[in-house]
């Protein structure tokens, strides 16, 4: 078998009218041994899921760590797929911190060795369900995040004792902020008088839940799923009974569902972010989670009643 | 030289390059073998019927509490006994009996996705070339030497039986039970494959290695030949270019066959036009 095989491949390398064929073999061997490695940076890195995981990590190594981030910016994480890069970033990094509940699809397929450098930050949160769901936002409550970045914190430290001071420094700084930013929402919050926001996903649930909000929402989890009559005849009836004046998608998903909800109510459409990850343009204007998340509460602040 | 030499091997720095590439090279043996037949009977589109019949499996699986790789095995058989049964039924029309299980797998995944207690239930199913465990490695070795074995021990047979089943029958080709095992590991393989590497890429490396072999019109064995090869070196070349130029590798994959396919189209035509410019010029005593 083996030899007729062999000898057919001859006879097939040899034929003339083949000669194409082998000039793309040849050209698909010239790419397999051609083209750069990626250079084999000498700074140690810690891989992060996407934004929010990855802004934790950056506020509390400073420049001590590469921080990288898996999910490219302005990309949809529920959407994800790895590329070899990233595994290879996954590989060689010294830390993998994830947010965990579903919102890394490859999660359970982490070799042993990367599972074993892997922090989860949600871990150990308390958090919300949405129709029987765990929702995986937990980011966006501060007080949790403010945990989130304990953990990252507490993970940094324990591969690099050495900049142990630097770190606690940052991590101070990081809670200073948090705090800051809290305050200013707790203040426009304190206006809320049966406050409720319709948005595109069920996204906000735990800044619904953090300054007494309540979240009226097309679609439970996913951001780009085929919503139901029922949930769009209850929101229509919501948004009129209840005299709200815009209608809220979300960056990074389609706006059409909520344009349509808007345009049979009357209502306005304006987007939020659920900070899951920022496009490039914004992190070069300085934008960041901190000022995201301020513009996200001026726009619910503003959106009546 | 030496220098690119250096480049071509620093992907294999990595073990799960390594065993990316290996399974790649396992799968692309694979799926020519079981989805040439595929091709012949007129349901190329059958493999993606299956993938969605395996996401039916899991949206089943979720909902009842079961094992949802196994519930999307069983799907995947049943399908395809469905789509034989459906095709004897429609005669000549044997595509339609695709389009049917597809819709029905479709509308059952949808319906059940909302009861299923897990958001995105997709990450049940579709896996990815790179982040695959050693377990999963062997089931892959399993299948594709499960299916070589098939190939090569059923080759006459199912020869007979694609040129015409009442010839085969008459000489006494078991082609029922032909069919069934057929249709058995062509299921597993698609759903093991969907579980493994993406449905994706299952769908299409199933079909488009056999069909840009067919296009060279070398008969049977030689289309096998070729199939294989086509399917060994998109694979391959997949997992290589996605690891230089960071895109997806089972994108990849399925981006080369087509490109192969491509050149094929290409070069028979061209090679058509030579011939018949040959002809024209060719004097008399030669033809």
């Amino acid at each position: 078998m083996l030899v007729y095989f062999i000898r057919k491949c001859k006879a097939f390398a040899t034929r003339k009218v083949n000669a194409n064929m082998r000039h793309t073999l040849a050209l698909l061997l010239a790419f397999l041994l051609c083209g750069c490695a990626p250079s084999g940076d000498s700074k140690k890195t810690i891989v992060a899921s996407f934004y929010p995981i990855a802004f934790l990590a950056s506020e509390i190594t400073g420049n001590e760590f590469e921080v990288k981030t898996l999910v490219p910016a302005g990309s949809e994480p529920h959407e994800f797929e790895l590329t070899p890069r990233g595994v290879a970033a996954l590989n060689d990094a010294s830390l993998i911190l994830m947010n965990g509940l579903g919102m890394e699809g490859w999660e359970s397929s982490l070799s042993p060795s990367m599972k074993e450098k892997t922090i989860t930050l949600s871990q150990g949160l308390e958090t919300l369900s949405i129709d029987g769901r765990v929702d995986p936002h937990v980011w966006l409550d501060t007080r949790l995040y403010e945990q989130m970045g304990k953990k990252v914190y507490e993970g940094i430290v324990s591969i690099d004792k050495e900049h142990a001071q630097i770190y606690a420094d940052n991590y101070a700084l990081f809670c200073k902020k948090m705090v800051d930013l809290r305050g200013y929402c707790n203040e426009i919050a304190s206006s809320f008088k049966q406050k409720s926001v319709a948005v595109n996903h069920a996204a906000f649930g735990y800044m619904a839940a953090e300054f007494g909000f309540e979240q009226l929402y097309i679609n439970s989890l996913s951001p780009n799923e085929e919503p139901t009559q029922k949930a769009i005849e209850d929101i229509i009836e919501a948004i009129s009974s209840q005299g709200i004046d815009t209608v809220f998608f979300e960056e990074l998903a389609s706006d059409e569902v909520a344009k349509k909800i808007a345009a049979e109510t009357g209502a306005k459409v304006d987007s939020l972010n659920p900070l899951e990850g920022l496009e490039e343009s914004e992190i070069n204007r300085g934008e960041n989670y901190y000022s995201v998340y301020r513009e996200n509460m001026d726009k619910i602040a503003r959106a009546k009643p | 030289m030496l220098k690119s030499w250096k480049g071509g091997i620093t992907m294999f720095r990595y073990e799960f390059m390594v065993i990316a590439f290996v399974v790649a090279l396992l799968l692309g043996l694979t799926f020519p073998l079981l989805g040439g037949t595929v091709v012949y009977k007129k349901l190329s589109s059958s493999g993606d019927a299956l993938a969605h019949s395996a996401l039916a499996g899991v949206a089943i699986g979720l909902v009842s509490g079961l094992q949802a790789l196994y519930m999307s095995i069983v799907c995947c058989v049943i399908s395809f006994l469905l789509i034989g049964l459906l095709r004897r039924k429609f005669g000549k029309h044997a595509e339609i009996g695709v389009v049917v299980v597809l819709s029905a797998a479709i509308a059952v995944t949808g319906i059940l996705s909302g009861y299923a207690s897990s958001g995105n239930f997709e990450s049940y199913l579709f896996g990815s070339i790179l982040l695959i465990s050693y377990d999963e490695l062997y089931v892959v070795i399993a299948l594709a030497a499960i299916s070589i074995f098939f190939f090569f021990f059923t080759y006459h047979r199912q020869m007979a039986c694609l040129y015409s089943e009442e010839e085969a029958k008459i000489a006494r080709v078991p082609v029922r039970l032909l069919d069934f095992l057929h249709s058995l590991l062509f299921a597993l393989t698609v759903a093991i494959g969907a579980k493994i590497v993406g449905s994706l890429v299952v769908s299409s490396m199933l079909v488009l290695p056999t069909a840009a072999a067919l296009l060279l019109k070398k008969g049977y064995r030689m289309t096998c030949i070729i199939s294989v090869i086509v399917s060994l070196i998109s694979m391959s070349s997949g997992i290589v270019l996605s690891y230089y130029l960071d895109w997806k590798p089972g994108a990849t994959s399925v981006g080369v066959a087509v490109v192969i396919l491509l050149f094929f189209l290409l070069y028979r035509g061209v090679s058509r036009a030579l011939l018949r410019h040959k002809r024209l010029n060719a004097p008399v005593s030669d033809q």
